[in-house]
């Protein structure tokens, strides 16, 4: 009897997709914040918190699968402009990103060692990531640009709305309970 | 089964890009040349790689969570991500307008 009023009182909370992709994108989006500021996380923090960053921007891919795989297929055939304009973008800042993360890794002088392994520091790698990570920031920049309507309206709708009381419609625009 | 072969296909791609890198890069030193090899920063004795910024008042530790400067750095990325954030989307904004103001206009009969 408690067990079925326990069960009716509190249903449980269902995450939609977009939910989901909001809160990844905000953690990533912090992540990196955090991450490009060395000076405050210390070389140690900023090692690991960057390999933890490389895996979870696995995970984001994962999560976008679906639109990389049909973008893709759209790519020589038709494809809005914009669209063709955000995946040219979205490929740069993945590979800028593989190049900041393992040369990050190439150079490390706290997690490699961590693990028992040990490279030869060079210049070529340290003067990429000094290079990339710098790259890097306006190609995020660009990323969240080209999605910022996606992501003004996934703001109202799952942090603004909830907070402030608000119901959201469908377009996205907070509007009065 | 599907996620694996998935994350199979991005590591590849992730070393593909990083072999290329590592061909230009032997390349590159092989020939000498004066591409990113000269920007590194390393430390006098060691010899080894600086983070992203340089060691200038950067703690090991991280010490600088405390002071100011450490939390002024956040700065260097947010500006100009906020930079290019606004001029894109007032760009595509107007560009929507200009579009919208195009079908208006031929949609009214002369």
């Amino acid at each position: 009897m408690t067990v079925a009023t326990l069960t009716t009182a509190q249903p449980k909370r269902h995450w939609s997709e977009t939910m989901k992709n909001f809160w990844i994108d905000i953690a990533l989006f912090l992540m990196f914040i955090v991450d490009m500021n060395t000076h405050l996380t210390g070389i140690a923090v900023h090692e690991w918190l960057g390999i933890v960053f490389g895996g979870a921007l696995v995970y984001h891919l994962l999560v976008h699968w679906q639109w990389i795989s049909n973008s893709t297929r759209r790519l020589f055939a038709k494809l809005p402009a914009v669209q063709r304009l955000r995946y040219g973008v979205d490929l740069l800042l993945f590979a800028v990103m593989v190049i900041v993360v393992a040369s990050g890794i190439l150079i490390s002088r706290d997690a490699l060692p961590a693990v028992g392994l040990a490279i030869e520091p060079s210049r070529f790698w340290s003067g990429l990531h000094h290079l990339t990570s710098n790259l890097v920031i306006f190609l995020v920049g660009l990323h969240l640009a080209l999605s910022w309507s996606w992501f003004t309206n996934a703001w109202s709708r799952y942090l603004w709305a909830p907070l402030t009381g608000r119901k959201v419609a469908e377009n996205g625009m907070a509007e009065t309970a | 089964m599907k996620t694996m072969s998935r994350i199979l296909i991005i590591l590849l791609a992730a070393l593909t890009v990083v072999g290329a890198t590592w061909v230009v890069g032997t390349q590159g030193s092989s020939d000498s040349s004066t591409g990113v090899e000269q920007q590194g920063d390393f430390d006098g004795d060691e010899g080894r790689p600086l983070p992203p910024g340089g060691e200038a008042g950067f703690d090991r530790d991280g010490s600088q969570f405390l002071r100011v400067g450490g939390w002024l750095g956040f700065l260097k990325t947010l500006v100009p991500m906020t930079i290019v954030i606004a001029v894109v989307t007032l760009a595509t904004n107007l560009s929507k307008r200009h579009r919208r103001a195009q079908q208006t206009n031929a949609a009214i009969p002369v």
